[in-house]
């Protein structure tokens, strides 16, 4: 027993085990760095052409100097991992998705539904849950192209981009978590910023960013055109509902939505034809500085009310008027008169109506009023959700506004 | 004895084989023969002269007095003017007076020799020592003198709790060694302990006091420093004041402290002369300064070859565009300059000083700069094995063993990447956390968590607030508030 | 070789927050949804009364080992039955550590790690630190303990502005039937504190502050709760698709960027705090089947115990879902006998022999 146990020494398990960790990870002191063995992939882009899924992966590569150089590899197969497949003999090494910051569906993709490739994405592949989801028009490789072009500009980096967006598009963050959110809850809305790729000699008129020539980076995926592409985004979103893309919003709409949301704090407001005494047939603008709508929710007998008072603190930024009035200069003490307040109001409450009917038109709740009955009101609002679906209870939920408007100082 | 000196002076030189230093000199003392035997290089002439030889040669022939008087005592009461005279039993004892500097005085028929303390004093100027440089503060330092050194301690310490013990140590050497500490502060035990531990010491000679530390410490096999060490006597004062105990070598001008704590070599002399709020923020640096120095270029390692995907895109496309082309594996690149900066380190150190400033140029700037523009190293690893470097000398007591954890570090980011890391450096907490020396804990006061000792760790409160000693370090524990404190409670 | 009181209350505040940042939260979320934080909250403080109750066997244990003072209760078979099922209580919570480390460190740091070369280093930091003894291990996490809390606060902190506070609502919406189920479903993530009964005999109370114990046991509910909230504030609906709560939190502290630096050093230190409490209970393990097969010295039963972590990382990654063995009927019974029977039955048992004993002295008399 005493020799057993001297032979089982803790001192001489130390010793074996360290032997033994050395002798199979002494083959790792050679290792090459492991971003010389796997291509980071900054961003991903897919697409489904002619029943093939297409992948377009945004490579970083080493190159003179501290820019950074990216690189376009496409592949494309029957399924989403034969794409993986095909893009990685394409580059010639694994794929590694860790630094993949955005990632890019093609409306084809999006009709068909985003969310087994999502799922292939995060849980095989590793791509962070904070990655940026984007819906694109137009082909595959030219937005490609356009996103690492873009991302040569280092101030104008689509992830900081799409974190100005987050102002004015209605997603809450507008990343695979928060789609997957929305997904995942009763309602199955998931939205996504839209963007669009416009070849120069087209006209257009929101430039985000130019790019120069291609890539050029030698693969045989980005070699041939030598238009400018420009990169559109004009704050339009796609609605994906259980995952397919079912409409896209009109940047005017994704204004009048925006009322509704309380983490988009930007915009601005035109109101026509303001008369009194110190406006003269004007068209006032403002830029709302402060927003907040505090929404409640109650049950008038078995119907559903949803209560949104709106405070909003709104500068005036240009007022347009052409034949100004002689005492215009007190609009230095006051440019928020009454009349304009009056109008404030009206235009505000009509882009919430409006916003309400398209909704129930489309049924899909950009409001979040499921969430706040179901939350505040859960008894009540179980009961009356027997009586109809989840897509058609905005029909019979009743809306009253109330709007508040403050001048800045 | 009761021989003829003579033939005491023959038996004495017979035992030194003759030795050509061992000098002698004869002369009449009241008609009997005196010798006077010395080691010339280590006797002060002038002093010879006029204590010795001056007194000796101009002392009356025969008083009243004298002839009364045996001639040992007359020697000793009347004629010689030394500071101390040592009566000397048998001839060994003799020998070794003679060996440590005294001049010994054989006379016809007596029964004990003579010894005066004539030794001559060869030593360096009192210096700053340069790896305990301050600002503002003291400059004394040590030097390799034990005389010197506990003339310096003496003179800050004017009470009658200093203890000295001394010893000879090193059979062939006799080396003075000096236990010094504070009767009311110190702990007894570990006094007793110390002691015993140097008397046993059966060892040719000592040469200097970092060969008694392997003596003294605990696991004399660990890379850890167990045993502290003071160069100055602010220091050193200091820490006896806390209840250490200093050890004091001759020939040697680093006094050996103990009880150690890690937290020790964070805190410098400079700490207790300046703000306190800077000390705060300084203690701290050295505290990252030492993580850094170690675990950095095995970070480093782990990061290229395992962990890419933790660096921000940004820092990233850098680390990319500038290894790009290397022909070595990270880990062999890191080697290669972990290893280079060693040689250069060693080189430095013992180059003439004037080659000093030329070979800091060659190494760090030719070596450095062509071995990047030769593409054989990335600018990265060059930063971080630099960085490291440099940062080790922020403790310069612990840099040889913050080079072997370097080394550790980068074999084992490289095997293992950062959990091994990560395992590592718990095993590193682990293993310290386990040491306990002298009744001390080695991470006291943070494991175990000491709250009195909190005021001198990372935060140093003002010296007025410093009340109690520490309580992580083994000393007297019946008189742990500082003298002269208990009065300051009352304002 | 004795820890004193602080120390003991470190472990407990560690040992309470070890299992609650990995899997647990998106776990719960299955079974209780919104309302998991009440089932965590309300076990917890369970859990914090019962430390309180063992903390005064302990003290009534004087110089006696847990064996000992069973025997001294129990007798000396109910004792060695009692040692067996916490052998078994102490093996289920260090394969739940070991495991859970592994997937934490693989997900989290590697793209491809062999399970070899994660359980070697493991095994060899277990048996030097319990080799060391629990003084050791309590010292070690005496110093990481602080950056452990700073650490997770910052996280939750930094998160924290992205929390949905309708997430919680509505409160109790299908009864509370869901949440006994749960909170019955994953005891065996709760009733940590059971390693305190291998420390009978080991702790020295005599410089403990009163409230000491209390500060660290609240602080341990108060940072489990912070996380846990964060944690279902940002993820809501899709929590039990997240296994790691505390990486997952901090990969959305920080915008749209990866986990910033600050995050990926807590994400390590955790990582650290993890191995600590693997050897904490190793070492239990260890003294319990010291006492249960009456073995003197500590050699085998390490062994044994390095055996076991390294047979569990080699199942574990072939063929057995973790889950599936934590979540069984089984851990939760055993944890309910370790942690909430056990206590209460050793306190009647010293009651009873206390009388028997004042009554044996008084015929004496």
């Amino acid at each position: 027993m005493q020799k057993l146990k001297s032979f089982f020494s803790p001192r001489k398990i130390v010793v074996v085990i360290l032997l033994l960790v050395l002798g199979i990870t002494v083959p790792k002191l050679n290792a090459p760095a492991m971003s010389d063995t796997e291509a980071i992939v900054t961003m991903l882009c897919m697409d489904k052409q002619e029943d093939k899924i297409v992948m377009s992966a945004t490579v970083l590569s080493p190159g003179p100097d501290n820019i950074a150089n990216y690189q376009v590899f496409t592949g494309a197969g029957n399924t989403l991992g034969d794409a993986v497949e095909a893009t990685s003999l394409a580059i010639g090494k694994e794929m590694g998705f860790a630094q993949c910051e955005v990632m890019a569906f093609g409306e084809n993709l999006c009709d068909e539904g985003i969310m087994d490739t999502l799922d292939f994405m995060t849980r095989t592949k590793k791509v962070g849950r904070n990655a940026f989801l984007i819906c694109f028009g137009g082909d595959i490789n030219d937005f490609s192209e356009a996103l690492s072009n873009l991302n040569k500009e280092k101030s104008l980096k689509l992830e900081l981009i799409m974190n100005f967006d987050k102002r004015y598009i209605l997603s809450k963050e507008g990343n695979i978590e928060s789609f997957y959110i929305g997904y995942f809850n009763d309602t199955s809305l998931g939205i996504m910023p839209k963007v669009s790729i416009k070849n120069s000699e087209e006209d257009n008129a929101i430039e985000v960013a130019a790019s120069g020539q291609t890539s050029g980076s030698g693969s045989e995926q980005n070699s041939g055109t030598q238009e400018k592409k420009y990169f559109i985004n004009d704050g339009s979103v796609s609605i994906f509902k259980k995952g397919k893309r079912v409409l896209d919003v009109s940047p005017e709409q994704v204004k009048k939505i925006n009322y509704f949301v309380n983490n988009s704090q930007q915009g601005t407001i035109e109101v026509q034809d303001v008369t009194d005494s110190i406006y003269n047939h004007a068209n006032v603008v403002m830029d709302i500085v402060r927003k907040k709508n505090k929404i409640s929710v109650s049950f008038e007998g078995n119907t559903p009310v949803f209560k949104s008072n709106i405070e909003l603190v709104v500068f005036v930024e240009q007022v347009l008027e052409k034949e100004p009035q002689k005492n215009m200069l007190k609009r230095n003490n006051d440019f928020l008169t009454p009349a304009v307040i009056e109008k404030v109001k009206q235009k505000v409450i009509e882009d919430m109506q409006a916003c309400v009917d398209f909704c129930r038109q489309n049924k899909i709740d950009m409001l979040q009023a499921y969430k706040h009955f179901s939350k505040l009101t859960p008894n009540k609002f179980e009961e009356y959700m027997r009586t109809t679906t989840v897509d058609e209870f905005l029909s019979g939920v009743k809306f009253t506004f109330d709007v508040k408007v403050t001048n800045e100082y | 004895m009761l021989v003829d000196a003579e033939k005491l002076k023959l038996q004495i030189e017979s035992k030194l084989h003759n030795s050509s230093d061992l000098k002698s000199r004869s002369v009449q003392f009241f008609g009997s023969n005196c010798v006077i035997m010395y080691i010339a290089d280590i006797t002060d002439n002038v002093l010879f002269n006029q204590t010795l030889i001056f007194p000796l040669m101009n002392f009356p022939l025969e008083t009243d007095e004298s002839k009364n008087k045996d001639k040992i005592t007359l020697l000793k009461q009347k004629v010689l003017l030394n500071q101390e005279v040592i009566e000397y039993l048998t001839v060994d004892e003799a020998i070794s007076g003679v060996l440590t500097g005294k001049t010994i005085i054989l006379l016809d028929k007596a029964n004990k020799i003579l010894g005066c303390d004539l030794e001559l004093i060869t030593t360096r100027p009192v210096m700053e020592p340069p790896t305990s440089v301050v600002i503002k503060g003291p400059r004394e330092g040590f030097n390799e003198s034990i005389k010197n050194n506990l003339a310096l301690i003496r003179k800050r310490v004017r009470t009658p709790d200093l203890v000295v013990q001394l010893m000879e140590i090193g059979e062939l050497t006799k080396t003075q060694v000096g236990v010094v500490y504070f009767d009311s502060v110190a702990d007894k035990s570990i006094v007793k302990e110390i002691t015993k531990r140097l008397k046993a010491i059966k060892i040719d000679g000592v040469l200097d006091a970092h060969y008694l530390i392997s003596y003294l410490q605990k696991k004399p096999k660990s890379l850890f420093k167990q045993i502290g060490d003071a160069e100055k006597p602010d220091i050193l004062v200091g820490k006896m004041l806390e209840g250490r105990i200093g050890i004091l070598v001759d020939g040697s001008p680093i006094v050996l402290t103990v009880p150690f704590v890690l937290i020790e070599d964070l805190q410098n002399s400079d700490d207790y002369y300046s703000q306190p709020i800077r000390v705060m923020l300084v203690r701290i640096l050295r505290l990252l300064g030492v993580i850094m120095a170690v675990v950095l270029p095995g970070v480093y390692v782990a990061l290229e070859i395992y962990h890419y995907k933790i660096l921000p895109t940004e820092f990233l496309v850098t680390i990319m565009n500038t290894t790009q082309g290397i022909p070595f594996s990270p880990f062999v690149e890191i080697l290669f300059l972990v290893v280079l900066f060693e040689i250069l380190y060693e080189a430095n150190l013992r180059m003439p000083q004037y080659f000093g400033m030329a070979m800091s140029i060659v190494g760090a700037l030719i070596l450095g700069e062509t071995t990047v523009n030769a593409g054989l190293v990335s600018p990265p690893a060059v930063m971080i094995v630099a960085l490291s470097g440099i940062t080790f000398y922020i403790i310069p007591s612990q840099a040889a063993q913050f080079s072997v954890l370097r080394l550790c570090a980068v074999v084992i980011g490289a095997c293992l990447g950062l959990y091994g890391m990560l395992i590592f450096c718990v095993f590193i907490l682990s293993y310290l956390s386990s040491f306990d020396s002298y009744k001390t804990a080695y991470l006291a006061p943070t494991a175990p968590y000491i709250d009195n000792d909190q005021q001198d760790l990372f935060k140093r409160v003002n010296i007025k607030e410093m009340k109690k000693r520490p309580k992580s370090i083994a000393n007297n524990k019946h008189n742990l508030t500082r003298r002269g404190r208990e009065d300051d409670d009352e304002n | 070789m004795k820890i004193n009181y602080r120390q003991l209350s470190i472990l407990v505040f560690m040992s309470f927050i070890a299992l609650k940042f990995l899997a647990l939260p998106g776990l719960m979320y299955v079974d209780s949804a919104n309302m998991s934080w009440l089932v965590t909250l309300v076990l917890m403080i369970v859990d914090g009364i019962y430390v309180f109750l063992i903390l005064d066997l302990m003290k009534k244990c004087g110089q006696k080992n847990i064996f000992e003072f069973l025997c001294y209760c129990l007798g000396p078979v109910l004792a060695r039955a009692f040692m067996a099922v916490l052998v078994v209580k102490y093996a289920l919570v260090v394969a739940n550590i070991s495991k859970g480390l592994e997937f934490f460190v693989v997900e989290n740091f590697y793209n491809d790690l062999k399970w070899l070369v994660f359980v070697l280093p493991l095994i060899l930091l277990t048996n030097f630190m319990v080799y060391k003894g629990i003084r050791n291990i309590a010292r070690v996490n005496e110093i990481i303990v602080w950056p452990v809390l700073f650490g997770c606060i910052y996280i939750a902190l930094k998160s924290i502005s992205g929390v949905d506070l309708f997430n919680f609502l509505p409160f109790f919406k299908d009864g509370v039937a869901p949440l006994f189920s749960s909170g019955f479903n994953h005891l065996s993530w709760f009733g940590s504190s059971g390693f305190m009964f291998m420390l009978f005999g080991k702790v020295d109370f005599s410089n403990g502050k009163k409230y000491t114990m209390l500060k660290y046991i609240f602080l341990a509910i108060a940072l489990t709760m912070l996380m846990h909230v964060v944690f279902y504030g940002l993820f809501d609906v899709t929590s039990p698709t997240h296994s790691f709560c505390l990486s997952d939190i901090s990969q959305f502290s920080s915008g749209h960027s990866s986990i910033d630096e600050l995050s990926w050093l807590v994400v390590s230190l955790w990582v650290t705090a993890q191995a600590v409490q693997l050897a904490l209970f190793s070492f239990c393990m260890m003294q319990a089947i010291k006492y249960t097969f009456n073995i003197k010295n500590d050699v085998f039963p390490i062994l044994f115990v390095l055996i076991y972590i390294f047979t569990w990382s080699f199942i574990g990654e072939n063929t057995v879902r973790l889950e599936v063995v934590f979540l069984s009927a089984f851990s939760s019974i055993i944890t309910i006998l370790v942690q909430y029977i056990l206590p209460i039955i050793i306190y009647i048992g010293y009651a009873v022999n206390n009388v028997k004993r004042k009554k044996g002295a008084k015929c004496k008399s």
